[in-house]
């Protein structure tokens, strides 16, 4: 024991020291929390409100909390706030619409790109009340597309628009018949989004989304596909796609497998998707007591074949004349996105008369005959998304601008979005006692 | 652009205080309840309603004759024990199921017969179990236990949200009640009061803020935050109840304190024991008056368990159920074996002259007949005496009658709990025969 006296004063001694530098990092600790108020509500919190969280803590340690407990809590009261819950806009008085702060502009920006809040770059111009010029808006728009944030923008807004959003979470197939689906449907998933994330933050043609001749694979998903030479589990872009019948998202797993059944292809399906999806148009849904298709095909019929016989039927052949034939033209891939081993019959008539043989033909329809729906579809959706709300009439004519500078800006996806975030739709509040006519 | 999107849907639990955010402007709930209250020395009704995605196997659910002499189909085999104290119900049906899409439009209203709000918007209805609840609030720890076997799903499916599919409980039209998915919470929830301090400090706090924020916001967006202020004082009456016992006057419990232990935190790894613990939880909590109310979702409609004990894994349970094949059959006679499970245990407690089962009214219901989303009728079966309310033993069959409603039922089931309103969802009776 004597042995260890001078030793345990030493031990003793450090144990003081690391107890006191704890007491003393608190206050630290403290000022943290509430530096972090500052990004979870988004704006600079008032003297008055970081005073609040002071005495907030403060009143908890006397209340006999530790200090462990009492951050806690002051973090619970922190997001639990609707100051970190909604995003809050303050609207002028009276009923006319008023442009919204820089601080809150830059919120829907930053909400909009990235999903999250502001960084610190677009907090300091918007601090600086520079946000609301328009070439610094625009210049802070394009800073922001090229950030890595911007897959968020592809996996909300893309994925979300094409039904493919958590592809790899919500898509099952039958495993009997499709063992491998399960180990490939996160590669599909994250093929789309490298895909838009790629057209996105490099200024892409929105015409892409149809024809693009290059995409993002893994070794897994390019052999899936077809696709020779590509190596190793590193993604990677290969182009040349279009020759081994690949190209936008009509070649892409997602679309193909999440728009089939659980153990064939449903044409319906992914000539539905097309129709309603991607063109914008709309079907009356089917009148109840359609009979069932089956999921396992009869002997000797092909989806195609079932499907003819299921939709010949004079009231249900009105509709499914309009969808059915995209759905032939795309069933050289099988329920998981392979090219099927064997020539299948890919002819078919549209509803408007034109006659197409196969995918490319497909692409190349709605690129050429339907490339305003195409595109007028994409600007739709990404002004809804960008504004947090259903497209309206009043929106018509912003609708009509984007579309019309797209048509001399080659498409370039940075076109619509500077022209969104320009719009007074998106830079405008209404005022209090605004009431919908 | 509205002044003040919804954000995210949040419960922040793991920090201690969790609050459902609603998602649009609530409604009062349908109806006014007059509650009339029983003499206390005779032990209560308690009501159990359990869930299960997907309907069951088309051929193998069916029940033959009455009494202790009913034939069952396989689906119901596990049943069999029970048959003098069952009631099969064919026939019924929530009109509002038919008007939507499959599945998700299928089961959100499944208790409420609401209609259902597409596109991104939430709203149904205040569903059976929570008007129960609110109606009895008080008068134990818990008004109601909210319990799930599959974590909700949040993302959308044919223009409905799938949280339609993951909640068959809703405290208002526009709030799914919060669902305990774990074993070990759920206990706490009963037993565990210590958790709670510090919370009304918490509370107090963001009722200024949301105070402050409302003066500033235009008068729809005041509507959404009223719905938060709603939610956060609903967290605060769970803590006011937190520590008290409900107002017991002359009955009760047989045991106050909990028999098992607190589960393991975190979340079953299988499906065998996540079921059995939240039916342990079930009755643990009838058994100590706890709550009255509960409902346990077994499964999500549309949802992704699977069966590896049963020799199926090969497919998700929806997808299984696609096809009525044995494999198929031995899922859902697994489901059944769960209601089996927790009459048995019941029907162990002896509460005076009756048993724990005999003071019950447990349901299992589905949103859909069987697996090809057929809701033109919906599979119901009782078991409990419901206080000596329920005879028992009986094959009610509804089938091509007019007035077939589920709302009926509910109707029904609410009287047999003391709270007696004119009309709930789409019907305006009782079912004479329940």
């Amino acid at each position: 024991m004597k042995a260890f006296r001078p030793t345990a004063q030493k031990i003793r001694e450090r144990v003081e020291a690391f107890e006191q530098q704890l007491v003393a990092t608190e206050p630290v600790h403290l000022e943290s929390v509430i530096e972090l108020a500052n990004q979870a509500w988004r704006r600079p919190l008032s003297q008055k409100e970081r005073q609040q969280l002071r005495d907030f803590y403060r009143t908890l340690r006397n209340e006999q909390f530790n200090h462990p407990e009492a951050i806690r809590l002051t973090l619970v009261r922190i997001l639990t706030s609707p100051a970190f819950l909604y995003h809050q806009e303050s609207p002028n008085a009276g009923h006319e619409p008023s442009p919204v702060s820089n601080e809150q502009l830059a919120n829907r920006l930053s909400y909009f790109l990235w999903s999250s809040l502001p960084d610190s770059a677009l907090l300091q111009t918007a601090s600086a009340n520079r946000l609301t010029e328009d070439t610094v808006l625009v210049g802070e728009t394009r800073r922001m597309l090229q950030d890595p944030r911007t897959r968020r923008l592809a996996i909300h807004f893309a994925c979300q628009w094409l039904h493919v959003r958590d592809f790899d979470l919500n898509i099952e197939k039958n495993e009997i018949l499709y063992p491998q689906f399960s180990k490939l449907k996160s590669a599909m998933y994250e093929e789309t989004v490298r895909f838009f994330e790629d057209m996105f933050r490099n200024n892409g043609s929105i015409l892409d989304l149809l024809d693009a001749d290059h995409t993002f694979l893994n070794a897994e998903l390019a052999q899936h596909y077809g696709i020779p030479n590509v190596d190793g589990e590193e993604w990677q872009r290969v182009d040349g796609l279009r020759q081994f019948e690949r190209g936008g998202i009509l070649g892409m797993g997602t679309f193909l497998a999440s728009q089939s059944s659980v153990s064939r292809t449903s044409p319906i399906l992914r000539g539905n998707w097309i129709f309603e999806t991607l063109l914008g148009e709309r079907l009356p849904r089917p009148p109840p007591n359609v009979p069932q298709i089956p999921e396992k095909l009869p002997p000797n019929l092909t989806a195609r074949q079932m499907i003819e016989r299921h939709s010949s039927e004079a009231a249900c052949a009105k509709c499914h004349q309009k969808i059915d034939p995209y759905g032939f033209a795309l069933e050289q891939f099988d329920t998981i996105g392979r090219l099927r081993p064997q020539r299948v019959n890919t002819t078919t008539k549209l509803a408007d008369e034109t006659s197409i043989e196969n995918v490319d033909a497909l692409r190349q329809y709605l690129l050429k005959q339907r490339r305003g729906a195409v595109v007028d579809q994409f600007c739709r959706k990404l002004l809804g998304y960008a504004l947090g709300r259903s497209v309206r009439l009043s929106d018509e004519p912003l609708l009509a601008t984007i579309n019309r500078q797209l048509e001399t800006n080659d498409c370039r996806f940075s076109t619509a979005v500077e022209l969104i975030v320009t719009s007074p739709q998106f830079r405008k509040i209404r005022g209090r006692e605004f009431v919908a006519p | 652009m509205a002044a003040l999107h919804l954000s995210r849907r949040t419960v922040l639990r793991g920090l201690g205080v969790s609050i459902a955010l609603p998602w649009l402007e609530s409604i009062r709930a349908w109806g006014d309840s007059t509650t009339g209250r029983r003499d206390s020395d005779q032990a209560p009704t308690r009501m159990a309603i359990l869930f299960s995605g997907c309907g069951f196997h088309n051929r193998e659910w069916w029940a033959k004759g009455e009494g202790a002499s009913m034939e069952l189909g396989k689906v119901l085999k596990p049943l069999d024990e029970f048959r003098d104290r069952m009631t099969f119900i064919r026939g019924l049906y929530n009109a509002e199921a038919l008007k939507g899409n499959i599945h998700s439009s299928q089961t959100g209203n499944l208790l409420s017969g609401a209609p259902l709000a597409s596109g991104g918007t939430i709203h149904s209805g205040t569903s059976v179990d929570q008007v129960v609840a609110r109606s009895l609030a008080g008068q134990t720890k818990l008004p109601s236990l909210v319990l799930g076997c599959e974590k909700a799903n949040p993302s959308v499916h044919k223009n409905y949200s799938m949280l339609y599919s993951s909640h068959i409980s809703w405290s208002s039209p526009t709030t799914p009640t919060p669902l305990e998915v774990f074993p070990a919470l759920a206990f706490d929830q009963m037993f565990k009061d210590s958790t709670q301090r510090g919370d009304q400090s918490v509370l107090d706090a963001v009722l200024n803020d949301a105070r402050d924020f409302r003066r500033d916001i235009s008068r729809p967006d005041q509507r959404k935050l009223d719905e938060y202020l709603q939610s956060v004082r609903e967290v605060e009456q769970r803590i006011e109840r937190a520590g008290t016992r409900g107002e017991l006057q002359g009955w009760r419990p047989t045991m106050t304190e909990p028999n098992m232990d607190r589960p393991q935190d975190g979340y079953p790894q299988n499906i065998v024991e996540h079921m059995r613990l939240m039916s342990d939880i079930l009755v643990l909590a009838f058994q100590t008056d706890t709550t009255r109310v509960c409902t346990l979702k077994l499964n999500n409609d549309h949802g992704t368990l699977r069966f590896p004990h049963l020799g199926v894994d090969y497919m998700i349970h929806h997808l299984l159920s696609h096809n009525d094949t044995d494999d198929w059959l031995k899922v859902n006679q697994f489901f059944l074996e769960q209601l089996a499970y927790i009459a048995r245990r019941l029907d162990e407690i002896q509460e005076g002259e009756r048993t724990a089962l005999d003071n019950s009214m447990l349901m299992l219901c589905s949103s859909m007949l069987n697996g090809h989303h057929d809701a033109t009728q919906l599979p119901v079966v009782m078991l409990g005496g419901g206080g000596g309310r329920i005879q028992g033993g009986r094959n009610l069959d509804y089938t091509g009658k007019s007035d077939r409603q589920m709302c009926r039922l509910y109707l029904s089931m609410m009287d047999k709990m003391e709270v007696h309103l004119d009309s709930f969802g789409d019907a305006t009776k009782p079912l004479d025969e329940v």
